[in-house]
């Protein structure tokens, strides 16, 4: 059935329907039997990928480049364990020998390709230990056992190894744990990017995207196993951690923890809540309609789309990221606020009919409300379906997840549970609690006598949040995903502020060719653009640690009692290293053909009012004022990626928006066939997703790719409510209307919004923030929506509206 | 033995000097004579401020303005180019940079120097580090080092270190004693006296006498006029000389040059092999870092 074919008015097609489905129960409670055991043989190949990768925008141009920067300079995957000892003397031989004990036991795990910490690292105290053919290699405490105050001198502001193997306050040093890459992924992964960097100027043609795809199969088990391990690896980091807990605070960090830190809770989070909502519903369910038949077949409905819809999603391949991973619990409260219209009004039928038979029961239920379930189901769908057009890629696949599992949630409610229903037994159904019917009525009568202070005084409510609009702001990070008393965070935090920061960020310097000299690698003039860039880049407080080949000069220089190198003698370090050390230390930082420079820094995320898009715009102003052009160099990596998507989030949030207003707008006007009752029934709707969006600004949480979800999918549910209402209202002759409405739609409303409140603020016990702000502002937002359903609704309608005849 | 300053380690001789001014007008080449007569070299105009990256790049302290305040840099890598005139054309520039009048004979002079490097003291510094053990090389470098301690005291004395002469003194009566011979370094282990090396270049340097043109001495290598005098008179005043008679002090003066060049060798044959113009790479990186030394080891500490 299809909006064209069918309006609220086509009674005959929907009594034939209702029969359809009642009689076909068999076939489709076999089709779903079906269904559900094909199902069970995929579920398990559902997977979560958490990786950081998935919260970003790719086949961008940023994106693309800094994939192109990381395969240019392949910086090594490492995590760092930072070590605290806890009497708060760093250099001391029990720390070394923690720190040795520590290092040996990391490098047996198989992955690892080295360890380093201060103790195995050259510390080299004259220069001519760089250009003669003394073995730099042996240079260290390992070899040289130095003291530790010889130590703690030598480590002193070291141009290299301090924020990076201990801290500036020397009060703990970091253990750099390098892993080995994969070569088979690595070489995927830059055949890959061989055929997506053609996107920076053109379409792919049909073999490229065929080509992509393939190499996309391929080196998909190849990273999954990657995640999996990684896990494992961690845990066994931790557990060594262990042994020194005693002596001193371990603290683990580095790229891809937060990732898995986030796999971890995301996994968590799917079953707890997943199961926590499933038992709040059930509990619910008890509560209202004081039978267990209304607990068993609802939960049981709940339980079979979210089935299916987990193995759908098995099979098309689609995974849950860290945006998405909340849609077993959004399906199980959408599944429900279904079920409860239909619950609701066949309970109503049964306690007006009592002789009728349970088919003829669900026949009635079903022609009533066939439609309007319809209806609200698509509205849903389209507040989901919005997402799709925010530009933001998770936030698109979130969009269209929701999108599928809508379609599962429409059939399952409509087919599946009527068809169950009609097997039951017909028998007396129990009164809905008097004092809460009695109080609709009370604010029906209230919204009645005087509806347009009615309507001033709640938009007056609404207004007070709209200010909030104007405080809306971006800035958020990975580390602010966790709450501030998690482990997590203490850990990320700890790593973020003494060991140089967070979130990468790349500055690729492409260096003038013109200022080449013979037989040198860098000239001075190149080297120089990049050590004032270097500078410029250092001197802000939000980065953290800066590395480029100015440390490696500026150490040389302090070596050499303050004297620069000459362009000649960086030349003949560089060619008299040993390659294997050149690739180590300086591969990372300098590339030729095109000749090259990479300076690396993480942002401290955790710096006091940072600004993100001021640092970009200063930072990109400043390069350019020490004399690079915009085209000499790229700023690439996570941060800038981030960012572009925070920039985004604000034109992400009024193109959903919009869409999402227009969209309904189209809708209620193919229900109601007018555009007054559409527009009525727009205005509580608008009311609460602005509102919710300057509460929002109000509690200063930042928009984020979660947050900004909200709105729309707020606006899809309470929608809902409103079909449900203005079409009970329009099925009632004139002075009944709104009493109508209010008795038995009401009813449902209230429960179906406290089902969905409670179900969404479940989430405020999670860890993750953006699965806690986005519960509890749903949650909020439902009530909202409430409110204004049964006060600005009811009072429009029966200021503007008068249903005559409708009811024939 | 290594000393402090040894970036310029890869030099065979590494002589410190001071900043040389242009080639000497009496010394005139083909080269010169073409630019003299350079329209570009007359035409003046108002000069633009150098840049950040040239200043570092000519040895100096810069300050950049960003949006995050002034920031001083300091160079860490030169190319010791004087920027001053932007209006000198490119080749000028260069010819100012690197003063080589005598490149005719240098480059005989190097071309000689190859060969005899690579057919007759590279193997012998081979065959040595063959049969002494690194240990052993290193504490016969110590041994070396301290019986040149007293040319150092007087070259200290002459430029007026007094306070380094002490050093010498110090450092030569414990390390021939308590250091056995010189063998080891108990001054720098024990006594905290770290090596304070002058030659007669670094004197001269001191008393303002310019370095002179690049020249290239068989067997002995690059240097320039007034490196030489260094040279000369470290062979002509060598301690070995009052201790020791010939035909002795001749092996020892070998032994010592091949222990000298041991560290040497491997740096001298790579970079020869990575460089298009070995003679110009080797004369640049001589030149760049003896004006390098001048401008920074005449800066206040």
């Amino acid at each position: 059935m299809t909006p064209s074919t069918n309006s609220l008015n086509s009674t005959g097609f929907s009594m034939w329907l209702a029969q359809c489905i009642v009689q076909a129960r068999f076939v489709i409670l076999l089709l779903f039997v079906f269904l559900l055991a094909a199902a069970a043989f995929f579920v398990q190949q559902f997977r979560i990928d958490a990786s950081a990768e998935t919260l970003l925008v790719k086949n961008n141009a940023l994106y693309i480049k800094t994939q192109q920067a990381n395969q240019r300079f392949s910086p090594d995957e490492f995590i760092l364990v930072a070590y605290k000892p806890r009497n708060g003397e760093l250099f001391s031989n029990a720390t070394f020998a923690d720190l040795t004990a520590l290092s040996e036991q990391y490098s047996k795990l198989e992955r690892v390709q080295s360890v380093t910490s201060m103790l195995n690292v050259p510390l080299i105290t004259d220069a001519s230990a760089l250009t003669t053919d003394v073995d730099v290699s042996a240079l260290t405490w390992q070899k040289q056992q130095y003291s530790p105050a010889q130590m703690q001198q030598l480590l002193r502001d070291h141009p290299i190894f301090t924020d990076l193997l201990l801290n500036t306050a020397q009060t703990a040093a970091a253990i750099q744990i390098v892993f080995k890459p994969d070569t088979q992924l690595t070489a995927l992964e830059s055949d890959m990017l061989a055929i997506e960097r053609h996107t920076l100027q053109r379409e792919l043609s049909a073999e490229e995207q065929t080509a992509l795809a393939e190499l996309q199969v391929k080196a998909d088990p190849l990273r999954q196993a990657l995640v999996t391990q990684r896990q494992h690896e961690i845990a066994q980091i931790e557990q060594i951690n262990q042994q020194v807990q005693q002596r001193a605070q371990t603290f683990t960090g580095g790229g891809y923890v937060v990732a898995q830190h986030l796999v971890d809770i995301i996994s968590s989070d799917l079953t707890v809540f997943g199961s926590a909502i499933a038992g709040i519903i059930a509990l619910l369910l008890l509560v209202l309609y004081r039978s267990i038949r209304w607990v068993v077949f609802p939960v049981l409905a709940c339980a079979a789309s979210v089935w299916l819809t987990l193995g759908l999603f098995a099979v098309l391949d689609i995974r849950a990221t860290v945006i998405s991973a909340n849609f077993i619990a959004l399906q199980l409260i959408l599944t429900l606020a279904v079920m409860i219209h239909l619950i609701g009004a066949y309970r109503d039928i049964a306690r007006n009919n009592a002789t009728a038979t349970q088919h003829q029961r669900v026949a009635m239920t079903l022609q009533q409300k066939l439609a309007p379930c319809f209806y609200a189901t698509v509205t849903t769908s389209v507040g989901f379906g919005s997402l799709i057009f925010s530009g933001i890629q998770p936030v698109v696949d979130f969009g269209f997840m929701m999108l599928i599992a809508m379609l599962i949630t429409m059939s399952v409610s409509l087919l599946l549970f009527p068809a169950l229903l009609s097997l039951l037994k017909s028998k007396a159904e129990t009164a809905d609690y008097a004092i809460l019917s009695t109080s609709l009525q009370a604010i029906r009568r209230l919204v009645q006598r005087a509806p347009l202070r009615t309507v001033v005084a709640c938009l007056l409510l609404f207004a007070l949040l709209l200010p909030g609009l104007a405080r809306l702001n971006v800035e958020n990070s990975f580390i602010n995903y966790f709450a501030t008393d998690t482990q997590v965070y203490q850990e990320l935090k700890f790593i973020d502020q003494e060991f140089g920061g967070s979130t990468p960020l790349d500055i690729v310097i492409t260096l003038d060719p013109a200022k080449t000299k013979p037989d040198l690698l860098l000239s001075a003039e190149q080297f120089n653009q990049l050590h004032v860039a270097h500078a410029v880049v250092a001197e802000f407080a939000a980065t953290g640690n800066v590395t480029s080949l100015v440390n490696f000069t500026t150490l040389a220089t302090q070596l050499n009692d303050g004297k620069p190198l000459t362009e000649y003698e960086l030349n003949s370090i560089y060619q008299l290293l040993d390659q294997q050390v050149v690739n180590q230390l300086v591969g990372a930082y300098l590339t030729e053909d095109p000749l090259q420079v990479r300076i690396s820094t993480r942002i401290q995320d955790t710096t006091e009012g940072l600004n993100r898009e001021l640092l970009m715009q200063q930072l990109n102003q400043d390069l350019q004022s020490v004399g690079l052009k915009a085209a000499d160099y790229s700023l690439t990596n996570l941060f800038v990626l981030y960012q572009d998507i925070l920039s985004r989030l604000f034109d992400s949030q009024i193109m959903t928006l919009g869409l999402v207003y227009l969209g309904m707008a189209v809708i209620l006007l193919l229900i109601f066939r007018s555009l007054k009752i559409a527009l009525i029934a727009l205005v509580p709707n608008v009311c609460t997703t602005l509102g919710i969006l300057g509460l929002i600004g109000w509690l200063g949480i930042p928009l984020d790719i979660m947050t900004i979800t909200i709105a729309a999918i707020a606006m899809g549910i309470a929608i809902d409510d409103t079909i449900h209402f203005v079409h009970s209202y329009l099925q009632a002759p004139g002075d009944m209307a709104l009493k109508n409405a209010f008795a038995h739609t009401g009813m449902a409303m209230l429960f179906t919004s406290v089902v969905i409140a409670a179900g969404f603020a479940v989430f405020g016990f999670s860890s993750f923030l953006p699965s806690v702000y986005f519960g509890l502002l749903t949650a909020a937002a439902m009530i909202m929506a409430l409110a204004a359903d049964l006060t600005i609704l009811p009072a429009l309608l029966s200021r503007f509206v008068k249903p005559t005849t409708k009811a024939a | 033995m290594k000393t402090a300053t040894v970036i310029t380690a890869f030099f065979l001789f590494t002589l410190s000097g001071c900043a040389s001014k242009p080639a000497p007008p009496d010394i005139t080449t083909a080269e010169i004579a073409q630019q003299a007569t350079d329209p570009a070299a007359e035409s003046a105009a108002a000069a633009d401020p150098l840049t950040a990256t040239e200043q570092l790049s000519s040895g100096k302290t810069t300050t950049i303005k960003t949006s995050q305040g002034d920031i001083e840099i300091q160079p860490t890598v030169v190319d010791m180019a004087s920027r001053d005139d932007p209006e000198t054309p490119e080749d000028e520039a260069a010819e100012q940079q690197y003063n080589d009048p005598l490149e005719g004979w240098n480059r005989a002079m190097f071309s000689f120097n190859h060969v005899a490097y690579s057919y007759a003291l590279i193997p012998l510094v081979k065959g040595y580090e063959y049969v002494l053990p690194d240990v052993v090389r290193s504490k016969i470098g110590n041994a070396f080092s301290n019986i040149r301690e007293p040319l150092s005291l007087l070259n200290n004395l002459a430029a007026g270190e007094v306070k380094d002469a002490g050093t010498n003194l110090g450092r030569f009566l414990i390390n021939s004693t308590v250091g056995i011979l010189g063998l080891f370094d108990p001054a720098t282990a024990w006594f905290d006296l770290p090596p304070a090396k002058q030659s007669l270049a670094d004197t001269l340097a001191g008393y303002n006498v310019s370095p002179g043109p690049y020249l290239v001495l068989p067997i002995l290598g690059q240097n320039n006029v007034r490196g030489s005098t260094s040279v000369v008179s470290g062979v002509l005043l060598d301690p070995l000389r009052q201790i020791t008679s010939p035909p002795d002090t001749y092996y020892l003066q070998g032994v010592d040059a091949v222990d000298t060049f041991s560290d040497r060798a491997r740096v001298y044959e790579k970079l020869y092999q990575q460089a298009d113009d070995p003679y110009l790479y080797f004369r640049n990186q001589f030149l760049q870092g003896v004006k390098r030394d001048d401008a920074f080891n005449k800066q206040p500490e």
